[in-house]
């Protein structure tokens, strides 16, 4: 068994476990991350990727709302490269309530949420696909976010202030000892390694897995896990974030990410953090409400649907209703108050657009718990290193302005390594994903900088196979740095398998239109041109 | 007025334009593109006709034995530089695996593999989606007793476009080695590995192979005029294509000239787009004209008999409209076959959707799934656009589509 020491163990590698390594580790105390797969694979990267204004919670919840427009201005400060600064929309259309309008109004000049009215002329020139039957819109400073981006720039900006992780770590449980913790054990779920961490402090932020972490130590948190589908369509449908302006109901998100659109969501109450499964009934809702805002949504093309897991907390007293009248608000609970073990605290519920305050909350929560007094910087500092001009525009030179400044976002710092490797040699400039323009050279960075050995995990990494061909192919063109990955050749056609099956996985409820078209070119690449289909498993 | 109009010019459109044209008839061929032939691996495959008979609907039930293995001579006759094999493990793919086909051009069918001694890997510098390293160690698995090694063929004239990280696909090449410089370079290239082998074949050592991606248009021009052997000492074959695929440009330009040269006339870029029925004198219903768009203008076309050769999920010949699954056929609003299941969790595995298509009768005249009551007389639907398959996983795209060409062709 291997050992490790450390005063912070955090389990769960989302947004807000990231979010806490880094406030730990700018504030000198020495943490590790245990996550049980790849960083954000749950609910931090499925989501719609909206910065909250605030202005959807403003009629119901107005502490949230303020946070939400606090958290929403410090995060376009610190993480630029991770935000698009669309601005979104409010629209009121026929037939909505009036009075929620008004109580909209009033709810966002007392929460401070800047609010300035477009007349449905100019919104309709400005938006043309927005319904024609929009009577009020006002703009609000929502934007889009990328939730990797925005998880690889925490662990970056943790990683230069000693801040350690470890992905494919499983907690078997939480170490305790007379009432007080004293770490956790965990297996690697690749090597079957057996690891003990000790520590002082345990903090439970496994978003839809909390429960079963605070089980593990003996300690009890109720998570409510609501799922959420979300539609991905082709190309920028909307400019602007497009809220209805009504209580928030199924269906009324629009948010553009760099050449997508995501329309989301449900709301629907499910037993496992894995129940993530989607069915056409739910596709068809989506749509359905999806055209209250955009009426000729038939003749978009959607590549993909996806859901996430919201982990609402649930506290005793709650009255168990459907998903969204329970506050997404966060709450931190100290097992030490609730089931007698010191050291525990289980970080529950909130929302990505909140993630950094809830780490500097609890972070606060463990420099009181260990006696130090160190203020938090993390709203002060920049999560992402500048990038030298000169770098920039070598970068823009050799792969043009769109891509390079596509590359830099997803780069950053690491942008000059890249740069080297192609101008060495001009073959690794090649395009191995042509959707998203990502380069064999990034590729191989990524992987050799995070010791990446599945295909997937490049995936969550550089966005490799996320664009509209869902992996038709770039899987084909990963195929050589796959077969240096992987240690035994004779697991390549698992692991295509594997990849395109993930891809499959959020196809196979939007098989329609132009993504099916899409899917049958993929299955003629790889079942007769590749020849790599079960068929063939014989030889 | 024409005898024939042939709506589409994939495969099984142009073999159906050839069949019919030579039979004298005044045939028109409308297409927008190449269809499918952009992807097309350069190989045709047939599947296990035997077991395809067996499953119910296949279009392979529509025809006897004996007529799938006339389309299949007709075929070969029409494109001499295909080639039967015997099927198993017969041509490499992209990635340098072995594969089976049963039609093939001349130049990928492999030879002997025990009796090769030496393989040498000519690879045009910075080819696009071609992996060496991927293909040299499969190599080694295919030619057993053979020692592979790999040679780069640095071309000046794309010197530029590698330097500047412009990819170089396997089109790009093939369109240069049709140019007289590019076919002394590759003529060179090869004479240089003969120079560098010749005192090994003068040892009675094994017989060396040229592999290469991208030779098409070499064994397209060479077997036409005989200049194979004088040109090319050493034996020199092809790997199949991936996409964009210069097999499937080949292929197509190929039928098409034949197709011409039979006096067959050819519409590019014209999409069909409705047409107009009428009643014939036994209560059923006939095409009349048919209403196409070409360059921003519609034509009428008016013939005795129309080929729908215009493709499946795939082609654009039907398209699954909206989440409901509804299916449209564009050009006839014809009834189309929806299965009730619809997709496999698993990729690799069956797709249902797959099997959506036009049912016919055994003339390939389009019939009504429910009622199985011929919808249009004049009409003959051929390729995917036929229900109850799957090319990809049968493995039999090219097959079906020869067979339904020729069986048209024929009829017509």
């Amino acid at each position: 068994m291997r050992e490790f020491d450390t005063r912070v163990v955090i389990i769960g590698g989302g947004a807000t476990g990231v979010g806490i390594l880094r406030d730990l580790s700018m504030r000198g105390i020495s943490a590790i991350l245990l996550e049980q797969s790849e960083l954000g694979h749950g609910t931090s990267s499925r989501f719609h990727g909206l910065l909250h204004s605030g202005g959807r919670y403003v009629v119901k919840d107005e502490d949230a709302a303020r946070e939400c427009i606090d958290e929403n201005e410090i995060l376009k400060r610190i993480a630029p490269t991770c935000i698009e600064g669309t601005s979104g929309w409010f629209v009121h259309l026929q037939d909505d309530n009036p009075d929620y309008m008004k109580a909209w109004l009033t709810g966002c000049s007392r929460v401070k949420i800047p609010v300035k009215e477009i007349d449905v002329a100019e919104a309709l020139r400005l938006e043309p696909m927005l319904s024609r039957h929009v009577e009020k819109v006002y703009e609000v400073p929502d934007a889009s976010i990328d939730g990797f981006k925005l998880l690889w720039a925490n662990i970056r900006s943790a990683e230069r202030y000693n801040g350690k992780f470890m992905t494919y770590c499983n907690v078997s449980s939480v170490r305790v000892e007379n009432g007080c913790v004293k770490g956790v054990y965990a297996e690697n779920v690749r090597t079957g390694e057996k690891i003990l961490i000790h520590s002082e402090i345990v903090i439970n932020a496994a978003g839809p897995w909390a429960g079963m972490v605070a089980a593990s130590a003996g300690a009890q948190v109720s998570i409510i896990k609501n799922k959420g589908v979300l539609l991905v369509f082709n190309k920028r449908l909307f400019q602007r974030v497009i809220n209805r302006l009504r209580a928030p109901r199924d269906g009324d998100i629009f948010v553009p990410h760099e050449t997508i659109t995501i329309l989301g969501t449900t709301s629907y109450t499910v037993g496992s953090p894995d129940d993530n499964w989607i069915m056409p009934e739910e596709v068809s809702y989506l749509m359905n409400m999806g055209k209250e805002l955009l009426d000729d949504i038939e003749h978009q093309r959607v590549i993909r649907a996806f859901a996430g897991i919201r982990p609402l907390y649930e506290e005793a007293s709650t009255v168990v209703g459907e998903g969204r009248e329970i506050s997404r608000d966060f709450a931190l609970v100290d097992h030490e108050k609730l089931d007698g073990i010191t050291g525990f605290i289980s970080i529950v519920g909130g929302k990505l657009t909140t993630y950094r305050l809830m780490a500097e909350k609890v972070t606060d929560w463990v420099c009181n718990k260990l006696g130090l007094e160190v203020v938090c910087r993390t709203a002060e500092e920049s999560l992402i290193p500048p990038v030298e001009e000169k770098l920039k525009d070598k970068a823009r030179t050799m792969f043009g302005v769109a891509m390079a400044d596509k590359m830099m976002e997803r780069l950053n710092d690491r942008l000059g390594e890249v740069v080297k490797q192609v101008s060495q040699d001009p073959a690794q400039g090649q395009l191995i994903c042509e959707c998203e323009m990502i380069t064999k050279a990034e590729i191989k960075h990524v992987v050799h900088e995070f010791n990446t050995t599945s295909l997937n995990d490049v995936r969550r990494q550089t966005r490799l196979g996320m664009g509209t061909c869902q992996g038709a192919f770039c899987t084909y063109r990963a195929i050589p740095l796959l077969a240096d990955l992987l240690e035994e050749p004779g697991k390549l056609r698992e692991e295509i398998t594997d990849f395109l099956d993930e891809r499959w996985r959020g196809v196979v409820p939007i098989l329609w239109g132009e993504q099916l078209r899409e899917s049958e070119l993929t299955r003629a690449i790889f079942n007769t041109t590749l020849g790599v289909g079960q068929r063939e498993q014989g030889r | 007025m024409w005898d024939v109009v042939v709506i589409g010019g994939g495969l099984a459109g142009l073999l159906a334009g050839i069949r019919a044209a030579q039979r004298q008839k005044k045939v028109l061929l409308v297409t927008e593109g190449v269809g499918t032939l952009f992807f097309f691996s350069g190989i045709i495959d047939y599947g296990d006709v035997e077991q395809l008979r067996l499953l119910p609907g296949h279009p392979y039930q529509l025809f006897d034995q004996e007529t799938i293995n006339r389309g299949r001579k007709y075929m070969e006759q029409v494109c001499p530089d295909y080639i039967d094999t015997e099927r198993s493990e017969a041509v490499l793919s992209p990635l340098g695996l072995l594969r089976s086909g049963d039609l093939v051009p001349k130049g990928m069918k492999l030879p002997n593999l025990l009796s090769v001694g030496s393989v040498v890997l000519l690879v045009p510098n910075g080819l696009k989606d071609f992996f060496p390293e991927i293909v040299v160690p499969n190599l080694t698995n295919v030619f057993k007793n053979g020692q592979i090694y790999v040679e780069n063929l640095v071309v000046e004239e794309f010197q530029r476009w590698f330097e500047l990280g412009r990819p170089i696909t396997s089109v790009d090449y093939a369109d240069y080695w049709r140019t007289q410089k590019g076919h002394k370079v590759l003529k060179q290239a090869i004479g240089k590995i003969k120079e560098k082998f010749s005192s090994r074949l003068e040892n009675g050592e094994k017989s060396v192979v040229v592999v290469m991606p991208s030779l098409v248009t070499e064994y397209w021009e060479n077997a036409r005029r005989g200049k194979w052997v004088a040109d090319f000492p050493l034996s020199v074959m092809e790997i199949s294509s991936f996409s964009p695929s210069p097999h499937g440009r080949h292929l197509a330009e190929y039928l098409r000239h034949i197709f011409q040269d039979l006096g067959g006339e050819i519409v590019f870029g014209a999409r069909a787009v409705r047409s107009e029925l009428e009643p014939t004198e036994n209560g059923y219903q006939r095409c009349k004209q048919l209403v196409v768009q070409s360059k921003g203008k519609e034509l009428i076309l008016k013939a005795e008999k129309y080929i729908l050769a215009t493709g499946g999920l795939l082609g654009g010949g039907i398209e699954a409209i909206n989440e409901k699954r509804e299916i449209r056929e564009a050009v006839f609003d014809l009834p189309v076959f929806i299965p009730e299941e619809w997709s496999s969790p698993h990729f690799f595995e069956d797709q249902p959707y797959a099997f959506a298509g036009i049912m016919t009768d055994h003339q390939l005249c389009p019939i009504n799934p429910l009622t199985r009551e011929v919808v249009l007389e004049n009409v003959y639907v051929v390729g995917r656009l036929l229900a109850h398959w799957d090319p990809w996983i049968q493995r039999c795209g090219a097959g079906v589509s020869i067979t339904s060409g020729f069986v048209a062709g024929e009829s017509v």
